[in-house]
């Protein structure tokens, strides 16, 4: 059943990378295309998850595609100002305590325009996240934010898995990361967060 | 890396025969002193295989397989009168390492025929190439040395120094061996005494930049810094330190921040210590003030630009021979936070045939110092720190989880019996509240949600015999850590009325001993081991596991030691048995080699409150140490 379950996420995770749309030049930083540090332009990942948690189900059928290129706002005509991708793994303990508070900092921060998604990439004994998994964790804390698996972790290019959460806050106009963070430390990511939201007029 | 190779090859080589050959000796004089000059070297050669904990899509648990270092520490002191100075030289040469292209290959195929095998491969590619970029580079710099000025009035060092004031909650840098960390302070301490009415007054002043070693050898990670962190007098402290390299995967940036293997912004450091004493009572005051660069990380302490520790300590030596006092309360002004303090307080009582220990600790918002190091490149300095409040608990511990001692009110009561010449009883309680462990509260907030209480008790004994040479001590102990809040099996709080809620956080019982058993003539045996049921809702597997290790160990005193051990790990994620040898002789007192052969389960190793995760190994450590 496990392997049944990780086969159609993972047939799903790869069919999202045929059909999404490329990066224009213009928004490649310094003439390169993607980077991994802080003001370097983030890759167009995708996944597979719940876009709207309330519909959250350990039915793979059910997923969505999310990809960080869904927040991309040059005009200013979705809303999104940043968009916040967190990580989040069943064994880490810090990532359980993030999550605790996370759907309040979101509900909070939403209508001013942040937008997150938080990537579950590994269960309790540090194997591949399941989508048993993904409906367990987004039932346990309430989760209101699009919440995906990445049982592949591709988010590794930007921090190795035992720091995590990561934390990768991006200006949803120009995709460039503005800050990564490793661990949860709510007294300055949040202050940052709003301080950008700030400067961006919101 | 060819060169660099040779280089780090000549110099081992050349420590090595120098270890090799007798290199202590009288070196002529210094006007009328003579000079005293002293080698040491320290030599490991390790060789790391298949961990066992390799994971798909894991790069890191593929990329710390199949390794081997060379690691030498050349050490040179000498000393003429008043005058001391000394240098030491690591180098470390890694003769094997990982290849992204080979770990990328590796965990393609672990992922089995899947669609886009291609992207797949590019992506762990580029991850495997970031995560060796700072990762088993050879180097060979000058990681500690010093000039001297010593005399019964006034103590000068300039360069690097360890240094602690008061009990550790202002500042404490020093050599942790255990954890492989070795830290100190490059720059100038002047140190003068005198008496003032019968009284000791001793002045202290010192600063620079800190020092922490720079290649962690069970890792081979390195921390790496660039001209943009070292302007001004750090550039002549870092001179000759490992430096941020670009490579296939890195590129080369103006700004530390933004480099890749720039993982290290030197943190610059001044502080002082007043301290006035007679026989019965000594009172100090003493300050550090950290200066911050752009920081690498993002907690609070890290994201500090200044960082002001100060406190007041008062210390009673002797109560009429019948034990002794201290009492140190500090304040810890941070950037983004209220002020926090520290008060930390312990008493010793002298009764024979009982002892009693009290300590005492109540911390609100006040934090290790921690260094500059970028988390998301270096992860393994993470406990590279300044300071070392007390834990007011057993040195090793190790589950004091998540900021705990930030934000806690705790203590510990230790009484020793002395039942007869040779044997002692003793038991603890430890009774502490923390607001920071089970929830990120870095403004210490004392609500009830926020709190574990933890029970830490423990018994045991120590017995010697035969004139000594056969002693026993045995500790058995237990753990309580709950919630006041219960926690759900995913970890979160619980709702009112949800089922299969807990408030237990975490809970242990353990078993440690260490008994040495004299066989007559020069033989021994010894046996060491601790043995651990423990219990972690949020991290933890769910349910109950136990681990632990055994030692057997026979001596032939003076030279030979041998020794067996069993490691063992019931928790399903990991393999369940370890299994090691090791092999030591003493040429002399000073010189010896050692073999270490077989498995080590990877652990959270703490000392004092100071943590670092060790990962597995499996592999073979030759350690070859001379001194003249």
């Amino acid at each position: 059943m496990r392997v049944t379950l990780a086969g159609c996420a993972a047939i799903a995770l790869a069919g999202c990378g045929s059909n999404t749309p490329e990066i224009p030049d213009e928004l490649k930083h310094g003439g390169n295309a993607y980077g991994v540090e802080e003001g370097d332009t983030v890759q167009n990942f995708c996944f597979v998850g719940f876009r709207d948690a309330a519909r959250a189900s350990a039915d793979p059928s059910t997923f969505d595609t999310v990809c960080f290129y869904d927040y991309h706002d040059p005009n200013a005509t979705k809303g999104y100002a940043l968009l916040l991708v967190n990580t989040a793994a069943v064994w880490c303990q810090a990532c359980k305590v993030e999550h605790g508070s996370l759907p309040d900092r979101y509900a909070a921060l939403a209508p001013r325009g942040l937008a997150l998604i938080s990537a579950l990439f590994e269960d309790s004994s540090s194997d591949p996240a399941q989508p048993k998994d993904l409906d367990a964790w987004i039932q346990a804390f309430g989760v209101n934010f699009p919440m995906v698996l990445d049982p592949e972790y591709q988010m590794g290019v930007y921090a190795s898995r035992e720091t995590a959460p990561l934390n990768l806050l991006i200006d949803a106009r120009s995709m460039v990361i503005l800050k990564r963070e490793v661990g949860d430390h709510p007294a300055v990511l949040w202050p940052f967060v709003e301080a950008k939201l700030a400067e961006r007029g919101r | 890396m060819t060169r660099s190779r040779l280089v780090a090859l000549a110099l081992s080589s050349v420590c090595a025969l120098a270890a090799g050959s007798a290199l202590g000796f009288d070196a002529g004089k210094l006007g009328k002193e003579s000079v005293q000059v002293d080698v040491t070297n320290a030599s490991t050669v390790m060789q790391n295989f298949d961990n066992r904990d390799t994971k798909p899509h894991q790069v890191t648990s593929v990329a710390n397989d199949d390794w081997g270092v060379w690691y030498n520490r050349f050490n040179l002191q000498a000393n003429s009168g008043v005058w001391n100075a000394g240098v030491r030289v690591d180098s470390a040469w890694f003769y094997t390492s990982p290849d992204p292209t080979e770990l990328a290959l590796e965990l393609t195929e672990l992922r089995g025929p899947l669609p886009d095998a291609a992207g797949y491969f590019r992506l762990r590619l580029t991850e495997a190439g970031t995560e060796l970029s700072n990762r088993y580079i050879n180097w060979i710099y000058p990681a500690k040395y010093y000039v001297g000025y010593s005399s019964p009035d006034v103590e000068a060092t300039v360069g690097d120094f360890y240094a602690q004031l008061g009990r550790g909650l202002v500042l404490s840098v020093r050599k942790l061996d255990e954890l492989a960390s070795d830290t100190t302070v490059r720059g100038l301490r002047v140190t003068a005494r005198a008496r003032v009415a019968g009284a000791r007054l001793r002045l202290t002043a010192l600063g620079g930049g800190m020092n922490p070693l720079r290649i962690d050898e069970a890792s081979g990670r390195y921390l790496g810094v660039d001209a943009s962190v070292t302007p001004g007098w750090l550039a002549i402290t870092e001179a000759g330190m490992p430096r941020a390299v670009s490579t296939d995967f890195v590129a080369e940036t103006p700004n530390c921040a933004s480099f890749g293997t720039c993982t290290y912004a030197p943190d610059r450091l001044a502080a002082a210590q007043l301290e006035l004493g007679t026989d019965a009572v000594t009172l100090a005051t003493q300050g550090s003030f950290l200066i911050r660069q752009e920081p690498l990380s993002a907690d609070v302490v890290r994201s500090s630009e200044q960082i002001l520790t100060a406190s007041q300590s008062a210390e009673l030596p002797d109560l009429g021979g019948h034990g002794a006092a201290y009492l140190e309360a500090a304040i810890q002004n941070l950037d983004r936070l209220d002020p926090g303090y520290a008060i930390y307080g312990s008493l010793t009582l002298i009764e024979l045939p009982l002892t009693v220990l009290a300590e005492a600790k109540h911390y609100r918002r006040f934090f290790p110092l921690s260094a500059n190091v970028k988390l998301s490149r270096a992860r393994e300095f993470n406990l590279v720190q300044y300071s070392a409040p007390p834990t007011a608990e057993a040195f090793w511990v190790d589950t004091l989880y998540e900021s705990f001692d930030t934000c806690t009110t705790g203590g510990r009561v230790k009484a020793d019996l002395q039942l007869g010449r040779d044997e002692s009883v003793f038991v603890w309680v430890n009774r502490s509240y923390s607001w920071a462990e089970s929830v990120a509260n870095e403004d210490c907030d004392t609500k009830g949600r926020n709190l574990n209480r933890v029970w830490d008790v423990a018994s045991g004994l120590d017995i010697s015999s035969q004139r000594r040479q056969s002693r026993m001590s045995a500790t058995i102990g237990a753990r309580f850590d709950q919630t006041d809040s219960e926690l759900d099996p995913a970890g979160d709080r619980c709702d009112p009325g949800e089922p299969d809620c807990t408030n237990v956080f975490y809970a242990e019982e353990y078993l440690r001993y260490d008994l040495i058993r004299w066989l007559g003539g020069p033989f021994a045996l010894q046996f060491q081991g601790w043995h651990r049921r423990r219990r972690q809702t949020i991290g933890g597997p769910g349910d109950r596991w136990f681990e632990g290790f055994n030692t057997t160990g026979f001596t032939i005193a003076p030279h030979l030691s041998l020794a067996f051990g069993i490691e063992y790990d019931t928790r399903p994620a990991l393999p369940s048995t370890y299994f090691n040898g090791l092999f030591g002789y003493k040429f002399t007192p000073d010189t010896s080699v050692s073999l270490f052969v077989g498995q080590r389960r990877g652990a959270l190793r703490c000392v004092g409150g100071v943590c670092r995760v060790f990962p597995p190994f499996e592999g073979a450590r030759l350690d070859f140490t001379a001194r003249f």
